[in-house]
């Protein structure tokens, strides 16, 4: 595993009302890992998100994608991430193939190449046979999927998913980890990934970050922060545990 | 009351009246006459207190009344003296008058008339006519002198009979009927029967009539020495030809007899009729094209009409021509085609229009009018259609390019 | 172009030609075009009747009231509808969606964004009154044949202008309704309410405006008939739809020679206004009108520099 920081923030702060959403968040996703953000309702992570995407100016603080600055580059970090958010925010009106050339025309990528390229990423998360279905009529799970599947369009280098496996019964959450791990895998990508689904996140993360009210209490490999926790020695404890200790001490 | 109070008592009246006066006068500026004016104040007056006559002539003249006072008049007023033999009154238009009413600051017109009898000699006669107000406030009188001059009026034709006609010549187109007036005058010294005869060219119509009554005569009664009017009608035969035509007239009774020489000179009638072979009046055009239609126009006439133009009213903006431009001489009964090109306006609209063509010669004019149906152009028709359908090929195109199905 | 602007306007061009609202302008060109030509040709001829030398009678196919109205009094009446119904729901509809986020997470700027949905707006009015004129043109031809003249060509054309950005003022005021409300329903009645204000409210404000500011309004004194004709003018070129209605007029109609209703003029003046009643040559017509066009493109300017703000400074948190 290389060490070459993706993401990096410092003391990155977004105030809202006078109330802090985000409070001086510093943290450092590397090249290659999944990071699992996990945090309940409210604690900043979706912000933390937008403020990465370059969507929300942080009040103070300072943040880098791929060396870049979200604030000053947005444009340049937009098309380097992708972005899959909790709503899926797909057109209902549009079928599969029309929704992935729309992004990838909003990408650069047009033409003959985008239809392959569509027809591929359909294909890989399984909704090929899906192409023109109309998105109003997909499940949440075929939704989440062509999700996926639009960060493959993009072939962005990283990937944000927010809560990519709320509301999802648990063979599709299954299909959905197994998606993401090809991803990371397959593709290089580095994930981000914000969820409370705690077993699933534990399966696949390198390294997670527990967010509570704004601020990032603990961050790094799951073992590690068991060992912290429980002293070493106890590696085996879930996720879970880890979690609940954290929420209660904070 | 001593003179210098009088004198006084005046003064102060008159003051008072002339302020009444000027006040009045301020308001009334015709009233100033009225107070010039005497309380009461009749005078008459004829108009030509001597005149000179022929024998048998009669005297008529005007006797004014003149009211120039501020009261009402009536007066009486009658012929005083006459000469002997003499016929005189005083009338009106109407009536003999004996009493005339004037206003004040009006004035009356009587007629003062005098007939000689045929006993009266050449001389001089005087008559008095004379006037009073009722009241014999007013008591007036005029003399006229009437003087009767030996008149030549004996040189008369002997012949017991005479033709007399004002307007011998008359002249006018070979339809219209003439009619002359012409006098006889009788010197008969008894009345007598007065036989007519007219000798006119072939065929023509020639009949007497009694001034103003359509009754035809063919003689008539006049008493002894008097004359009556005669109307002579003269009807052209119908196919006339222009010229000089001399009519005779006589009249006779017994050996009294006269004749007269009268002429009609025709001019020809002129009549134009103008109409299309088919008798169809309409057309269709387009616009700014020409359409042709042809007219012939027929001279109807007797006489040959000349110069004969054509004048069209028609919708702004639009063009008629004709061809030839204008007819020379087209003779009686003659036939001539005229070409007349049309060319609406280029923008006008489709639709009816109203085309009047004035066939106008010299003497007579006919006018014609063409209902011209003006078409839209074939071409600007399938360019509108052309628009319409890109229109729609072009929403449905649109639609299936960039709508999705 | 900036980036992605192209493939907005031919999505939200798409989805404009792909919802009932393509029926619904469809069904409109139809009718108003078949309305329009049916009532002129009812009336233009009782209207020419008289004229001496009829000139722009294209024009009249436009300007001429016929039965019920005149398809320029349609559009400056219920243009702004079409602007309305196009814009109403353009940002608040994605927000609702959650696409939003989804569209801003791309690659693009974010006035893109608004500036593909405006101008797709546009394309939908330009070709809606393209096609209208168009087919009156033809019916013109066909039914009537009004064959029109290359000055008259010259005049509609810049009436469509006038028209499409007139329209698309109005388009431009329902996207900036569509960024401030969160609901569709608010910004669609907003706009609504906006477009009575500007249209019916206006005059009627104007004359009692001029009602308080001129105190003896019955007096004949031409002079303060003119003042106050000149303060109801004032405060109805607030209004886009006297801006609109004025410059149309005058293009359309070459025998105004002035936007105002009222001019003051001597009476020399007027006889020989009278004698030359000729029409304004179409340099000229321009010439008047361009200070119209300009506080219309200004208006609209204005209603975009608050959208771009209003929208720049929104946060994505709260889409």
């Amino acid at each position: 595993m290389s060490t070459k920081a993706i993401i990096e923030t410092h003391e990155l702060t977004k105030i809202y009302n006078g109330q802090a959403a985000v409070d001086q968040l510093t943290f450092i996703v590397n090249e290659g890992e999944i990071f699992g953000f996990l945090g309940p309702n409210g604690a900043g992570k979706t912000t933390t998100l937008l403020m990465l995407l370059g969507l929300t100016e942080p009040t103070s603080g300072k943040a880098r994608v791929l060396g870049l600055d979200p604030t000053r580059d947005p444009i340049k970090v937009k098309s380097r991430i992708g972005y899959l958010q909790e709503n899926m925010g797909f057109y209902p009106d549009l079928n599969a193939r029309q929704m992935l050339r729309f992004v990838g025309e909003l990408n650069g990528v047009t033409g003959s190449a985008a239809e392959t390229r569509i027809e591929s990423a359909l294909q890989t998360v399984g909704l090929f046979e899906e192409i023109g279905k109309k998105i109003g009529a997909y499940s949440r799970g075929m939704r989440q999927r062509l999700g996926i599947a639009e960060l493959l369009i993009k072939d962005s280098k990283v990937a944000f998913l927010d809560e990519p496996t709320l509301g999802l019964d648990p063979d599709a959450t299954n299909r959905m980890i197994e998606l993401i791990q090809s991803l990371a895998r397959d593709q290089h990508m580095t994930i981000l990934l914000s969820s409370h689904m705690l077993q699933q996140v534990q399966k696949i993360c390198h390294r997670i970050g527990i967010m509570i009210k704004g601020k990032m209490v603990v961050q790094g490999p799951i073992d590690q922060l068991a060992q912290e926790k429980f002293g070493v020695g106890k590696e085996k404890y879930s996720l879970e545990q880890i979690y609940m200790k954290y929420f209660q001490e904070a | 009351m001593n003179k210098g109070t009088l004198a006084k008592f005046w003064l102060v009246v008159s003051l008072v009246m002339l302020g009444l006066v000027v006040n009045q006068s301020l308001c009334f500026a015709e009233d100033e006459d009225d107070k010039n004016r005497p309380e009461r104040l009749v005078l008459m007056a004829v108009e030509y207190p001597g005149v000179e006559i022929a024998k048998d002539e009669d005297v008529s003249m005007d006797v004014i009344f003149y009211n120039k006072g501020k009261k009402e008049e009536n007066v009486e007023v009658w012929v005083a003296e006459k000469p002997e033999g003499w016929q005189a009154r005083v009338k009106t238009y109407r009536f003999d008058v004996s009493g005339v009413h004037v206003p004040s600051g009006d004035n009356k017109t009587l007629t003062f008339e005098a007939q000689p009898d045929e006993s009266v000699k050449p001389g001089k006669y005087e008559f008095r006519i004379a006037a009073k107000t009722p009241d014999d406030r007013f008591k007036m009188d005029q003399t006229v002198r009437v003087t009767i001059k030996e008149g030549e009026a004996d040189k008369k034709e002997s012949k017991g009979v005479k033709l007399t006609t004002s307007y011998p010549v008359l002249r006018g187109p070979s339809d219209a009927s003439f009619e002359f007036s012409v006098e006889v005058d009788s010197r008969l010294d008894e009345d007598a029967v007065f036989d007519l005869f007219a000798q006119g060219p072939q065929g023509w119509e020639i009949n007497f009539k009694p001034a103003y009554e359509s009754k035809f005569i063919s003689s008539l009664r006049i008493k002894s020495k008097q004359s009556t009017s005669v109307a002579v009608e003269v009807k052209p035969s119908t196919g006339a030809q222009a010229g000089e035509y001399p009519i005779n007239i006589r009249t006779a009774s017994g050996d009294a007899k006269a004749e007269a020489k009268l002429v009609v000179i025709l001019t020809g009638t002129y009549g134009l009729e103008v109409g299309t072979a088919s008798g169809l009046l309409s057309l269709e055009a387009r616009q700014g094209k020409p359409a042709n239609m042809s007219f012939y126009v027929k001279n109807t006439g007797s006489a040959a009409n000349q110069n004969i133009k054509f004048m069209s009213f028609k919708p702004e903006n639009w063009k008629v021509e004709f061809k030839p431009e204008n007819i020379d001489i087209i003779q009686p009964n003659d036939l001539k085609q005229v070409e007349v090109t049309i060319t609406p306006h280029e923008d006008a609209l489709v639709g009816d229009y109203s085309v009047a063509v004035n066939v106008e010669g010299e003497k007579a004019n006919k006018a014609i009018e063409f209902r011209t149906t003006v078409k839209a152009s074939a071409a600007w028709g399938w360019i509108g259609i052309g628009i319409i359908v890109v229109v729609i090929v072009g929403l449905f195109g649109l639609f299936r390019w960039l709508g999705r199905r | 172009m900036a980036q992605g602007l192209k493939t907005i306007i031919k999505k939200e061009l798409a989805d404009h030609f792909s919802s009932y609202r393509f029926t619904i302008i469809f069904a409109l060109i139809a009718m108003l075009s078949l309305i329009t030509a049916y009532m002129v040709g009812l009336n233009i001829k009782n209207e020419l009747a008289g004229v001496a030398k009829p000139r722009f009678i294209f024009l009249m196919l436009f300007t001429s009231s016929g039965a019920l109205f005149s398809l320029v009094q349609f559009v400056a009446f219920f243009g702004p509808l079409v602007g309305l119904v196009l814009g109403f729901d353009t940002i608040n509809r994605e927000r609702n969606e959650g696409t939003l986020s989804k569209l801003l997470s791309q690659p693009i700027y974010r006035d893109v964004v608004i500036n593909g949905k405006f101008l797709a707006g546009v394309v939908m009015i330009a070709v809606m009154m393209i096609s209208i004129v168009m087919v009156i043109t033809g019916l013109g031809l066909l039914i009537m044949g009004i064959v029109p003249g290359f000055e008259e060509l010259w005049r509609i054309f810049l009436y469509l202008i006038i028209s499409i950005i007139y329209i698309s003022l109005w388009l431009g005021v329902a996207i900036l309704f569509s960024i401030v409300f969160r609901s569709t329903a608010t910004s669609a009645l907003a706009a609504l309410a906006m477009w009575i204000f500007f249209s019916f409210f206006v005059s009627l404000g104007a004359n009692i405006l001029a009602n308080a500011l001129s105190s003896d309004t019955t007096e004949s004194d031409p002079d303060k008939v003119m003042t106050r004709a000149k303060i109801v003018k004032a405060f109805s070129l607030t209004s886009p739809m006297e801006l609109y209605t004025d410059a149309t007029a005058t293009i359309i109609d070459p025998m105004r020679k002035s936007t105002r209703s009222m001019v003051s003029m001597g009476p020399l003046e007027s006889i020989s206004m009278a004698r030359f009643s000729g029409p304004l040559p179409l340099s000229q017509s321009i010439l008047i009108v361009v200070p119209y066009i300009i506080s219309l493109i200004a208006i609209a300017v204005i209603c975009f520099a608050i959208s771009y703000t209003v929208f720049m400074r929104q946060e994505i948190r709260s889409m």
